[in-house]
């Protein structure tokens, strides 16, 4: 018994060690000098250790990696409580509130689940691109914040919402408004939160979408930013790096500091149905 | 929707009165969701279809018809078949390979006693990670072309000295090795939580009963208990899988990109890759709105066919 | 036009938020406060009627970014009624210009490698013969004639770049290696100079590069003519499967960390031999002295010819600008009137060669050292490119070169089927 417990964590700390060497090569490569990082040969640790790298990162008059950073949490700042509420909404008034179209909205909804987003993107930068939304803000957020997904979510959360609590509040006068506003809005904020901050993530690491709408500097987001300084002509390598770290930065520490509700969003969008 | 409203005015006063705030509230709540939908995939849909019976080149405007040409011309082109191809090899790699990774380490955390949490959260962190950032450390340190990339210093100590470039190699295609590698270590952690979850679900009492009867290795009650009993999440975790994979773009564009066009050649070229130097690259939105139309079609044929299949197999189950 | 980013909070931009967020107004205060914001790019310009967008793709030299912005600060200065904000796009350009200018908020000038004849049927581009006016006989004609449809000129050239082979003098003196008159020689000379760490040859990350067209172009075959694809061709074969073989030699650096456009690989002695513009003459003499020098990609057998691939950039006028006037009036201004910033833009930074002919002759400082030898090699085998050989035309093209160069495809009828693909597409291009 002994044997196989040491067993299982030679095993895990062999498969770790891959899935922590990336982070490894992050620090140590932000961490060097150009010179260093572009020698033939291999060096576990930094000489001395430089922040000429992340100075480079920021100072790069031609990717503007702060303002892409300030772009991208607006982006996600902005997308991910209203994109969880609009579903939150709708959820809300297809599970409770009693009218004869609920049906066929359910179904209209539910129906854009099956269409990927991704494989759309051509013809959503046609309407897009036609509603004058190539370099805009709004053009970047507006597509993501319709989650079909989130609407069948919510709208399971509130069928099980408890009638009594529902009738108490009728009692005191409240309209449906009312009863999502004030009651069942303020107890959905487990799920709200575990949306929400899952959301969150799939907006700050968006590529694709950004990619083709936001053409102009003004508007990268830190992953195009990114993308950009990889495919630069003369790459600054300790920069490259430098730039990636502050990138994950903040989710890495919303992972290490909220994993539960991450989890639990997982675990909801991942069991459908 | 006033003939719905209809039957509710000969009735009661008070009745009445509650159905109208009803409609109206059902319609502020759920309005901003249905215009949206309506807008970014219903009118979407609808236009790129309509834009790709078109000749356009270089505008997104509709008014150049010119019938089934866009489709004839994709169906017609060897890349965009073989991106297909591509994909599909993609898929039938990354996706067992990702499955099997995920449920081996689910299988291994779960029996560590202490620590658990701890390597939980290291196989669940690259999730935090962009497909951007993954691509860049992949691309550039991990399996880059000079001597003092990771891959090639390994390489080098186990007396190969000759450095390889991976990424540009493509016979044998160690390209691959690259692609498959950067996913697997961004995805599997998700799918180790699912997976996860799903075997703290089993009831221990199960594990129990089996030991009684006899079953001891750790290889039978794997068999019989934890993989039956995790069906309906490895249904889950497989479907969301292959919809990931086919749709990959960002690390294989990343990745593979060679020029100044940044687009990578024939070898990795995805179906959204295709799409994506078609459109922004050759300006020909025609052709690929045709196709994302065809993908997308694909993408939702297999969907249901997914469904219809775990669907029967569930049926079947409960009967017996 | 409207940049919150650089402007004081605007109506439009407020009602644009608004309209869709609930949190609209939010949005462009936000935008508008952002403290992180790169200042400089815009004009602080107050007295202007009309700003212009002019989009630059990255030039890799040190200073061409602020001298770009130099020169649109300096045309405001003589128009002040005309600002001009300068927007500097590094990595995938081509991708970038294309979806901003479908669009009206696309730039009013930018800049391209090519001018298709689907440009100017979407209205992309505008004819220049105007901007170009009486000056149109200065600029060097091989150079205009690619941009010229239905005999209008659609661009003004910027910069001249020749393409061609540099290598490190010292590397091919210690391996005993002259200068190839041939490509048999160019690789075994590749083959030689392999040693230790260090590669006989860089063309680019994929091993490939631009030789999948520069050794056909050797041979004798410019791939395409006028309307006609002619790459399915005994000659093209012959000179593919010379890359294969040097290809397969591995004596080519892949996956260095820059790739063929930035001298790195052969400053770091990555590679003996690099296929690179003449901009990269003034980084190579300051790294490495005078141990470099350039030759024409030599002439492929007997029957062939040299090769020194004339690329560049031409200045275009977005069809679909709201302020063409001074959309043309700056063009006119900047590049074809104003000979001294022509001149700085060409030579003060890496080394181009000046678009028009007169200053192309005073140009001193590509009269020594490599830059002469470029130079002469230029007068010598310069070849432009075909103008309709777009990338919609080549990608059949460049597909099936990488599978008989990488994968050992029959060659025959690999291009037999490229070929007949590239004609269809061509087929479709309109006739202007």
């Amino acid at each position: 018994m002994r044997g196989r417990r040491l067993g299982s964590y030679a095993a895990v700390i062999v498969f770790a060690v891959p899935f922590l060497l990336p982070f490894y090569l992050l620090v140590r490569n932000a961490l060097m000098s150009r010179r260093e990082l572009g020698s033939l040969d291999w060096h576990w640790w930094p000489e001395t250790i430089s922040f000429q790298g992340f100075a480079d990162a920021f100072g790069n008059e031609a990717v503007p990696l702060a303002h892409a950073l300030w772009n991208s949490t607006l982006i996600s700042t902005i997308s991910a409580p209203l994109s969880t509420l609009l579903a939150s909404m709708a959820g809300y008034a297809l599970a409770r509130i009693p009218v004869a179209a609920a049906k066929p909205v359910f179904f209209f909804i539910i129906a854009t689940m099956m269409v990927p987003g991704a494989a759309t993107f051509i013809p959503t930068f046609v309407v897009v691109g036609s509603l004058g939304g190539v370099n805009t803000m709004w053009g970047l957020i507006a597509p993501g914040l319709f989650s079909a997904f989130a609407v069948l979510l919510f709208r399971g959360f509130y069928l099980r919402f408890p009638r009594e609590l529902e009738d108490a509040g009728r009692v005191d006068g409240l309209g449906h408004l009312g009863l999502y506003a004030r009651l069942a809005l303020p107890n959905s904020g487990a799920l709200f939160a575990s949306l929400g901050i899952l959301s969150f993530i799939e907006h700050w690491n968006a590529f694709l979408w950004p990619l083709v709408i936001g053409q102009d500097p003004e508007f990268w987001t830190v992953q195009v930013a990114l993308s950009t300084n990889l495919n630069q002509q003369a790459v600054n390598l300790p920069a490259l790096f430098a730039g990636a770290l502050v990138a994950i930065l903040p989710l890495v520490a919303l992972f290490l500091i909220a994993q539960r509700w991450i989890v639990r969003g997982v675990l909801l969008s991942g069991i459908k149905g | 929707m006033t003939t719905t409203a209809a039957p509710a005015r000969p009735g009661p006063g008070g009745r009445r009165a509650a159905r109208r705030p009803a409609w109206r509230a059902f319609l502020l709540l759920t309005l901003p969701m249905v215009a949206g939908l309506f807008v970014f995939k219903y009118v979407a849909i609808g236009w790129g279809l309509l834009l790709s019976f078109n000749d356009a080149r270089g505008t997104i405007a509709l008014g150049d018809w010119n019938g089934l040409d866009n489709y004839r011309r994709l169906l017609g082109d060897p890349a965009f078949t073989r991106s297909l191809v591509t994909i599909l090899l993609f898929t039938l790699f990354i996706v067992p390979v990702t499955f099997a990774l995920a449920l081996g380490l689910a299988v291994l955390v779960n029996r560590l006693r202490g620590g658990r949490a701890l390597f939980r959260t290291t196989f669940f962190i690259p999730a935090a990670v962009s497909y951007v950032v993954g691509a860049l450390v992949w691309k550039m340190s991990l399996f880059s072309g000079t001597p003092s990339g990771v891959a090639n210093s390994l390489a080098y100590l186990l007396g190969y000295e000759e450095s390889i470039g991976w990424v540009a190699t493509v016979d044998p295609p160690l390209y691959w090795i690259v692609l498959v590698t950067v996913r697997l270590w961004l995805q599997t952690g998700f799918y180790m939580i699912l997976f996860l979850a799903g075997i703290q679900q089993i009831p221990a009492q199960l594990y129990e009963a089996a030991r009684v009867d006899g079953a001891e290795s750790e290889a039978r009650l794997f068999r019989h208990i934890t993989w039956p009993m995790l069906r309906n999440t490895s249904v889950a975790v497989v479907l969301l899988l292959i919809i990931n994979a086919f749709q990959a773009f960002d690390e294989f564009y990343n990745i593979l990109a060679s020029n100044l066009s940044g687009l990578g050649g024939a070898d990795g070229r995805t179906p959204l890759i295709y799409l994506f130097q078609t459109a922004l690259g050759e300006q020909n939105y025609g052709a690929g709105s045709a196709g994302a139309f065809v993908v997308t079609v694909l993408i939702v044929v297999f969907t249901l066919l997914q469904g219809r299949i775990a669907g029967f197999g569930r049926t079947a189950e409960e009967e017996s | 036009m409207d940049r919150p980013l650089t402007r004081p909070l605007t109506r439009r931009g407020l009602l644009k938020g608004s309209a869709l967020f609930v949190a609209g107004a939010a949005v462009s205060a936000c935008s508008t406060g952002d403290p992180l914001a790169k200042g400089g790019a815009a004009p602080s310009g107050s007295a202007a009627q009309v700003t212009l967008t002019h989009w630059y793709h990255e030039y890799g030299e040190e200073g061409t970014q602020q001298a770009a912005m130099k020169y649109a600060a300096d045309f405001t200065t003589a128009n002040p009624d005309i600002a001009v904000k300068v927007s500097w796009i590094p990595g995938d350009y081509a991708t970038k210009w294309t979806a901003a200018v479908l669009t009206p908020e696309g730039p009013d000038v930018y800049e391209v490698n090519d001018v298709s004849p689907n440009m100017v049927k979407a209205g992309q581009v505008t004819p220049l013969d105007d901007v170009l006016g009486a000056e149109k006989s200065d600029f060097n004609a091989k150079v205009l004639e690619p941009y010229t449809w239905g005999g209008h000129v659609y661009a003004v050239p910027m910069v001249v770049d020749p393409m061609l082979v540099f290598y490190r003098k010292s590397l091919f003196a210690e391996a005993g290696v002259s200068v190839p008159t041939s490509f048999a020689e160019f690789a075994a000379a590749a083959v030689k100079l392999t040693r230790g760490k260090q590669k006989g040859l860089f063309v680019g990350n994929d091993g490939i590069g631009p030789l999948n067209q520069m050794v056909p172009w050797s041979n004798g075959n410019l791939l395409i003519d006028d309307r006609e694809i002619i790459y399915d061709d005994p000659k093209v074969i012959e000179a593919l499967s010379a890359v294969k073989d040097l290809y397969d030699a591995k004596a080519m650096l892949q996956g260095y960390s820059t790739d063929w456009w930035d001298p790195g690989a052969l400053i770091n002695g990555a590679a003996a031999m690099q296929w690179v513009g003449m901009w990269a003459v003034p980084g190579l003499t300051e790294a490495l002295g005078d141990d470099f020098d350039a030759f024409a990609l030599p002439p492929f057998g007997p029957g062939g010819q040299a090769v020194v691939n004339m690329g560049g950039w031409v200045q275009v006028v977005n069809g679909k600008s709201r302020n063409l006037e001074a959309a043309r009036k700056y063009v006119r201004w900047l590049w074809v009137q104003n000979t001294a910033a022509q001149t700085d833009w060409n030579l003060g930074y890496g080394f181009h060669i000046p678009p028009r002919n007169s200053a192309a002759a005073q140009a001193g400082k590509l009269n020594t050292g490599p830059a002469k030898t470029v130079m002469d090699a230029v007068a010598a085998h310069g070849v432009k490119q075909p103008a309709l050989w777009t990338a919609e035309v080549r990608q059949p093209y460049t597909d099936a070169v990488t599978a008989i160069v990488k994968k050992g495809a029959d060659p025959g009828k690999t291009l037999a089927a490229a070929a007949k693909r590239s004609q269809d597409i061509l087929d479709q291009v309109p006739v202007l």
